[in-house]
């Protein structure tokens, strides 16, 4: 059935982005969920700033201050809000320090994935026949380990190291872009903008990069959100195994891991909130991630 | 059963969407009656409000949309009156609807047999042995055969036109007294259309039914309606008798939609008092072509055939299998073989999957040639789209494409997209000639200048096949292929463009290559035409020979279809 037709659809077109955004930004859920995800950010980037100690400071941290309540003031007299974990350190600035290592792998390593997965899917979708066919192939077969099985093998292999984890999370997340990728760069791929490209004997390279590319991008874009959050807890989970991170330089699941010991012994505090702040990172891009494909796809948004 | 009572009747029916602080109104002011047994046209361009109004009688109208004023008395009932469980009562067992696009308007998952019994035992209280005969006895009247056996399949085993009439069996299923039909015919072909009008006209005179057809084809409202109403903008601006108003129309309104409709009969050199439609004559600036950048030829070829293709052969793979056997192909295009003359209209006409776009794809090198060749101005560019001469031959040749809403890449501005072959190839000397170049093809087109900054979604539809024809234009093209370029468009659009692509081959002696399913627009566009079917062509005539004296069959069954 034919619906509304009657409406000037020029003027509706000019106003329709930002009115959707508009919208989608005043529903409480991607407020709350987008001042967190700027709030998380901006914690990580100045975390020298913001932290009240350098939990990483030799000099500073002492021993004396060990397995303080929150609350407790610390030796040299900063209030300990959040507790210090068994070496004397303070769980708050630890936390901060440790959002930055966490948002560090997980936004680095989504970001290689998604290049590595852009190149491979646009390829196949562009080429098809055998190429299309062996490169989906590999896919598959990344697809079908766990994710979290090849990174830890990967790891054994690598050793440790930030560097190291970031490659481990790009190896185990790329299959996933190239293969949503090519699915919709397939769909454009069968519209008529681009056999008008190639009547104009535009090179392949071209066709890919200035026609393909920026029609099937934006479900990409939802997806590389939603896939921060994903690596996020896949790193949090090597760094709980020991296989992540170096001690020397922690993420939240090195911390999580840290005050697993003392958790029976009544210092939660340790485990406890650095685990709250991976559940609100996590979530929080979660949420937004979520919106963001609404808020891409005007069809979805009524 | 004679009632002479009027069966419908509309009173002032005003109906408005609105959005934000604007509201539109859809219907403004309109009334129409009924009478049983009549079939009453309403036609219109897209956005006038005609499916509006038959949504509104139907009480179907979604939200933001709202009926605002008027009534509507159908058999001295007034529905606006109605709740929604009366008005269940009503639709379908009263009024029977029959929609557009068959495929879609029918449970893909159910048998047809299935979906029958289910509407007979809603609407007739019929079930078992009742119900199944009563169905059988509805699909006998709509013309299928073996009804008994087609009760059991499902929509996809049936043909487009076989849908439409299951989907007026349904429609039937409840009795009705009216019927509205919103665009029957547009997904069918020419030949299922008149079917399928017939099929509608001979129910409507057996059953003393009221029929409303909603259509923009004023080719269907002579074929079938006894009266019709005219909408513009929302509001009936003219109605009464089929005969009367298409042959000494009022307003000026239903003059010039008349006027552009292509005819069969009389060949115009360019269609006329056409502007009342897109709001008055633009006065627009053209170039010279003779001193423009447009006008300058890299290659002056002197060879008098532009195109010239022999047996030319391709095959679809339908299904894949390891052995032979199970395989299966579509040999989509069987033999073609014709050339056109430089500076010639070549016409390719046919109904939909008799191959037309496929040999349009492969002498433009979209596809890749299984066996024949193609030769562009002499130069043999079969499967060969790589080498420096090909690259040279491609440019010679431009494709205007059917849709314009996938033709155009959303993410350009039209600037780009108009200027990509010009940056591509570098045949401009600067970027301030660039934008020269894409400022006066716009202007040429009848776009505007300010076109420019703007992004494809913010063009009609015609507007955007404007862009296309720049974008066309760009490389400076010989030859033109155009793919159905106006049957997505309005009548009165269509006719804004078909006289651009005649000025533009006149100035620039293009060579075209024009396929259409629609023949009075092949008439008014070809020197020549050749008629294809099923992949091959049947015959190859000049435009005055093919319809005034076809030749072979399926030609004269094509002429003799063609609306009046």
């Amino acid at each position: 059935m034919k619906k509304i037709q009657a409406t000037p659809m020029i003027k509706k077109n000019n106003r329709k982005f930002t009115n959707v955004i508009l919208k989608n930004l005043s529903q409480p859920a991607t407020l709350v969920s987008g001042i967190l995800l700027l709030l998380i950010a901006l914690c990580a980037i100045f975390a020298p700033l913001i932290a009240p100690t350098n939990p990483y400071d030799l000099a500073v941290v002492s021993i004396m201050d060990g397995r303080l309540a929150p609350g407790e003031t610390m030796f040299d007299g900063t209030v300990a809000w959040l507790g210090t974990d068994g070496a004397g350190r303070d769980v708050l600035s630890a936390i901060i320090y440790g959002l930055r290592t966490s948002l560090t792998v997980a936004v680095c390593s989504a970001l290689i994935a998604l290049t590595i997965g852009l190149l491979v899917g646009m390829t196949a979708a562009f080429f098809g026949g055998r190429v299309d066919a062996f490169l989906m192939r590999i896919v598959d077969i990344q697809l079908s380990f766990p994710a979290i099985l090849v990174a830890l093998v990967l790891l054994a292999l690598l050793g440790k190291g930030i560097d190291k984890v970031i490659i481990a999370l790009a190896i185990v997340q790329w299959a996933i872009y190239a293969r949503t990728v090519r699915a919709s760069a397939i769909v454009e791929r069968r519209k008529e903008y681009i056999e008008a490209a190639n009547c104009l004997g535009l090179s392949s390279f071209r066709i890919i990069w200035k026609h393909l590319l920026p029609n099937s991008i934006s479900p990409l874009i939802v997806l590389a959100t939603l896939q921060t959050a994903h690596s996020i807890s896949i790193e949090a989970t090597l760094s709980f195994l020991g296989v992540g991170v170096p001690i020397t330089e922690p993420s939240l699941g090195s911390l999580i891991a840290n005050g697993f010991d003392y958790i029976l012994s009544g210092a939660y505090w340790i485990t406890f909130f650095p685990g709250i702040m991976l559940l609100a990172t996590v979530a929080a891009i979660n949420i937004f991630g979520d919106h963001l494909r609404v808020l891409l796809n005007p069809r979805l948004s009524k | 059963m004679i009632n002479r009572a009027k069966l419908l009747e509309i009173n002032g029916l005003d109906v408005s969407f609105s959005s934000g602080q604007e509201t539109i109104y859809a219907v403004r002011d309109v009334s129409i009656t009924l009478n049983p047994g009549e079939v009453l046209g309403i036609v219109g361009e897209s956005g006038a409000g005609k499916s509006t109004i038959g949504n509104a009688i139907i009480n179907l109208i979604e939200p933001p949309g709202k009926i605002i004023n008027g009534e509507i008395l159908f058999q001295d009932l007034n529905l606006r009156n109605l709740n929604d469980q009366e008005m269940l009562n009503i639709r379908g067992h009263k009024i029977g609807m029959i929609f557009q696009d068959p495929q879609t308007s029918l449970n893909p998952l159910m048998t047809i047999g299935a979906q029958l019994l289910e509407t007979i035992n809603t609407t007739k209280k019929l079930f078992g042995k009742e119900a199944q005969e009563k169905s059988i006895e509805l699909l006998q009247s709509v013309g299928i055969e073996q009804p008994e056996t087609r009760m059991k399949s499902y929509p996809h085993q049936f043909s487009g036109g076989m849908r439409q009439r299951v989907v007026i069996a349904l429609a039937l299923a409840g009795d009705p007294d009216l019927i509205i039909a919103d665009e029957p015919t547009t997904a069918l072909d020419v030949s299922t259309q008149a079917q399928i009008l017939d099929l509608i006209k001979a129910i409507c005179r057996k059953r003393k039914l009221g029929v409303i057809i909603i259509t923009h084809d004023i080719g269907v409202i002579s074929n079938i309606a006894h009266r019709v109403a005219v909408m513009f903008n929302g509001s009936v601006v003219e109605t009464g008798d089929v005969k009367k108003i298409l042959s000494s129309p009022d307003h000026e309104y239903t003059k010039s939609l008349i006027a552009a409709v292509p005819s069969g009969k009389v060949k115009v050199d360019r269609f006329t008092s056409i502007d009342y439609i897109e709001g008055g004559a633009k006065t627009q600036k053209r170039i010279d072509v003779k001193e423009h950048w447009l006008g300058e030829r890299l290659v002056d070829t002197k060879s008098e055939i532009a195109i010239s293709v022999e047996d030319l052969n391709k095959e679809f793979v339908l299904k894949k299998a390891m052995f032979k056997r199970n395989r299966s192909n579509l040999h989509a295009v069987k033999d073609v073989s014709f050339s056109i003359k430089t500076g010639e209209t070549f016409g390719l006409v046919g109904e939909s999957g008799s191959g037309k776009s496929t040999v349009a794809r492969l002498i433009a090198g979209l596809l890749h040639i299984d066996k024949g060749t193609v030769k562009l101005f002499d130069k043999d560019v079969t499967n060969n789209f790589k080498g420096m001469e090909a690259v040279a031959a491609q440019r010679s040749l431009q494709m205007i494409f059917q849709d314009p809403f996938s033709s155009l890449n959303a993410r350009m501005s039209v600037e780009d997209i108009v200027a990509e072959p010009i940056h591509y190839y570098k045949t401009a000397t600067s970027n301030r000639q660039v934008k020269q170049i894409v400022r006066d093809l716009l202007d040429h087109v009848g776009l505007g200048t300010n076109a420019m900054i703007k992004y494809p979604h913010e063009f009609s539809g015609g507007q955007r096949q404007r862009i296309s024809i720049a974008r066309a234009l760009a490389s400076r093209p010989k030859i033109l292929i155009c793919d159905e370029p106006t049957s997505a468009l309005d009548v009165s659009v269509q006719a804004h463009i078909l006289n651009l692509l005649k000025d533009l081959q006149d100035e620039l002696n293009l060579t075209m290559l024009f396929i259409s399913h629609d023949l009075p627009v092949i008439h008014q566009m070809c020197d020549r035409v050749a008629v294809m079917r099923q992949g091959s062509i049947c015959e190859i005539a000049t435009t005055n020979d093919l319809f005034n004296a076809p030749n072979h069959t399926y030609s004269k069954h094509l002429i003799k279809l063609m609306p009046a």
